[in-house]
């Protein structure tokens, strides 16, 4: 059990409870940072994964753009509203767990036949090949999503015009 | 090699399944609006990580997931660009975010 | 010596005595950056800074950092006690890590990770948070208002500071910092890019938040900003990160556009300090030169000037790279 392991562990813990607080915490805050703590977790287990530039992609986009754009609405939104009440009954209780048992057996019977644990290959994609792939076997991907943010950005345009007035 | 922990792709499915599975509860259970917007990025989250997993150890010649983990973020941060800007007219017209009292086209 | 490194192995002793030496270093540049703030914005005002403590004053940082250990810390009855207690301590991690990847000479290096440039952007955008946090767990209105004006500001110039350092990526095909430097060998990057080196400039000065950009905590304006409601230890962090944010901004800058360590007769660390108090010396001289910006002429700059300038660059940069 050497330091790569112990870090990894710690990792794989702040991810699972990352998400855990995001989504049964009381107030929108909490849940902010708890998702921002996944993401940080999210981003440790790219590194392992051996894929560094992604990892830190990871941390721009998300905890840096997505992240952020969250925590505007909810600070220009949470001065004026408390802590709401979420549904809890305990047949709705029942059925989360009922549903998790189900999936983690299917995930222990079935997913993990299909992948046995072979030798582990080594991986070496760098950036220069992903950017390759992406202009060319994947350019169609590639310019869809930039017709996405265009189309996006013109849709955040129009809905502070209309929070404007009546335009 | 393969016996170090973090060179066993059964625990990054997992993980992985464990954020799709908070972030589906989360979207039945949470009230607020920004609650559920939040438990959405967890569900885009795990399928990310499960995409790059499946990459590095099934098929490592290529490197198609994490390019398609990187078009997913992309299409992460528009959405919730949208949402947000919607949430706030919300907002702005009946003062409140919980998705139960936002009645108007029910029947 | 030897047993520990063959024990823990030699990586892990070289980047242990790294961060040592790298937290030194901090708390070192802060006291000196505080004794020459109060001086330089003595002899641009003409007078003489503090003289009394010590010879020329420079024993005047540490009289102050007693005097700020000294203060009682209060905390306010009502604050959001998780946000507001780790709010000073992670607007540290930003500064930390930039100073992981940064080569102060060719040999003094922390760890050169091959994706250096973007840890430090991915970080920087980290400090937003700690402003939020600040912000929204001091339950205060004016602390509230000071954070969004804040997080706006600093959104805004974040994306001119990553537009503005792309044409350098483009021209070295390498995201690591020691290649960046190494490849300044014959001529310096600030030749083929002035104009990256300006957009660059003015958009670290405004992300520090120094004046001509530092509405968020003006002395005349919302109280303090984010910052009001800390006193003692915490609000002496707060000002320990800004100083060491200024010199990493000065920092990059010299590392990407003035050749780094590189220089004829001196060692490389002495060219590295020298070029980056320099710039540190500019930031300051800008405070005591030009007025205050306003709110919406700070975001008008950099949306509408900044953004499409380093577009521009970009554009030209990757077509005359291809011809």
């Amino acid at each position: 059990m050497n330091v790569g392991e112990i870090i990894f562990l710690i990792t794989v813990v702040v991810t699972l409870g990352g998400a855990a607080m995001a989504v049964l915490s009381g107030s929108i805050v909490y849940a902010m940072m708890g998702l921002v703590t996944t993401m940080f977790g999210i981003a440790g287990l790219y590194i392992y994964l051996e894929s560094p530039f992604l990892s830190m992609m990871q941390i721009l986009i998300y905890v840096g753009a997505v992240s952020v754009l969250i925590a505007f609405a909810v600070m220009l939104i949470g001065p004026l509203y408390r802590k709401p009440k979420e549904w809890t009954t305990i047949g709705k209780f029942a059925a989360a767990l009922g549903v998790a048992l189900v999936s983690l057996f299917m995930f222990v019977r079935f997913v993990m036949e299909t992948f046995p644990r072979a030798v582990t290959p080594s991986f070496k994609i760098t950036t220069k090949e992903i950017g390759r792939l992406l202009l060319n076997d994947l350019v169609l991907p590639f310019e869809l999503i930039s017709l996405l943010l265009v189309v996006a950005i013109l849709g955040a345009i129009m809905l502070a015009l209309f929070s404007r007035g009546n335009k | 090699m393969s016996d170090l922990l973090y060179n066993n792709q059964h625990i990054y499915l997992f993980v992985a399944l464990f954020l799709l599975f908070c972030g589906i509860a989360g979207v039945v259970y949470r009230r607020t609006l920004i609650g559920m917007l939040v438990s959405m990025e967890l569900i885009m989250n795990g399928a990310g990580l499960n995409l790059v997993a499946l990459n590095r150890f099934v098929s490592p010649e290529n490197g198609y997931g994490i390019a398609f983990t990187l078009i997913i973020m992309g299409i992460a941060a528009a959405e919730a660009a949208i949402a947000l800007g919607i949430i706030m007219l919300i907002f702005k017209k009946y003062k409140h975010i919980e998705s139960g009292e936002l009645k108007e086209m029910k029947d | 010596m030897e047993q520990i490194g063959n024990m823990i192995g030699w990586e892990t002793v070289k980047m242990v005595v790294g961060l040592v030496g790298v937290l030194i270093f901090v708390v070192f540049n802060a006291l000196i950056l505080t004794w020459a703030e109060r001086k330089v914005a003595g002899h641009m005002q003409r007078r003489i800074g503090p003289k009394e403590v010590g010879p020329y004053g420079l024993i005047q940082p540490i009289a102050d950092a007693l005097k700020l250990l000294g203060k009682e810390i209060l905390t306010p009855r009502d604050v959001d006690k998780p946000l507001y207690y780790l709010a000073p301590m992670i607007i540290f991690v930003p500064v930390l890590v930039s100073f992981i990847v940064i080569p102060f000479s060719a040999s003094l290096l922390v760890m050169d990770i091959n994706v250096g440039i973007l840890v430090i952007l991915a970080f920087s955008s980290l400090s937003v948070f700690s402003i939020l946090m600040a912000g929204w767990g001091s339950n205060n209105k004016y602390a509230l208002i000071g954070a969004i004006r804040s997080i706006a500001q600093n959104i805004a110039y974040e994306i001119p500071l990553l537009l503005s350092l792309l044409p350098i990526i483009m021209m070295t095909n390498s995201f690591s910092l020691k290649t960046i430097v190494e490849a300044q060998n014959g001529l310096w990057f600030v030749v083929y890019q002035p104009l990256a080196f300006l957009i660059y400039f003015i958009a670290a000065v405004a992300e520090t938040n120094r004046t001509p950009f530092d509405l968020p905590e003006a002395e005349s304006e919302l109280v303090a900003g984010y910052h009001t409601e800390y006193s003692g230890m915490r609000f002496a962090l707060f000002f320990l990160a800004e100083y060491t944010n200024i010199f990493i901004v000065s920092a990059i800058a010299v590392t990407f556009f003035l050749g780094g360590y590189q220089g004829p007769f001196l060692p490389g660390i002495v060219w590295f300090l020298l070029k980056s108090y320099s710039l540190v010396f500019v930031i300051m001289w800008l405070r005591w030169t030009f007025p205050r910006v306003r709110f919406d002429q700070l975001l008008n700059i950099s949306w509408k000037a900044l953004i499409p300038l380093a577009f521009i660059n970009l554009l030209v940069t990757g077509g005359l790279l291809k011809l």
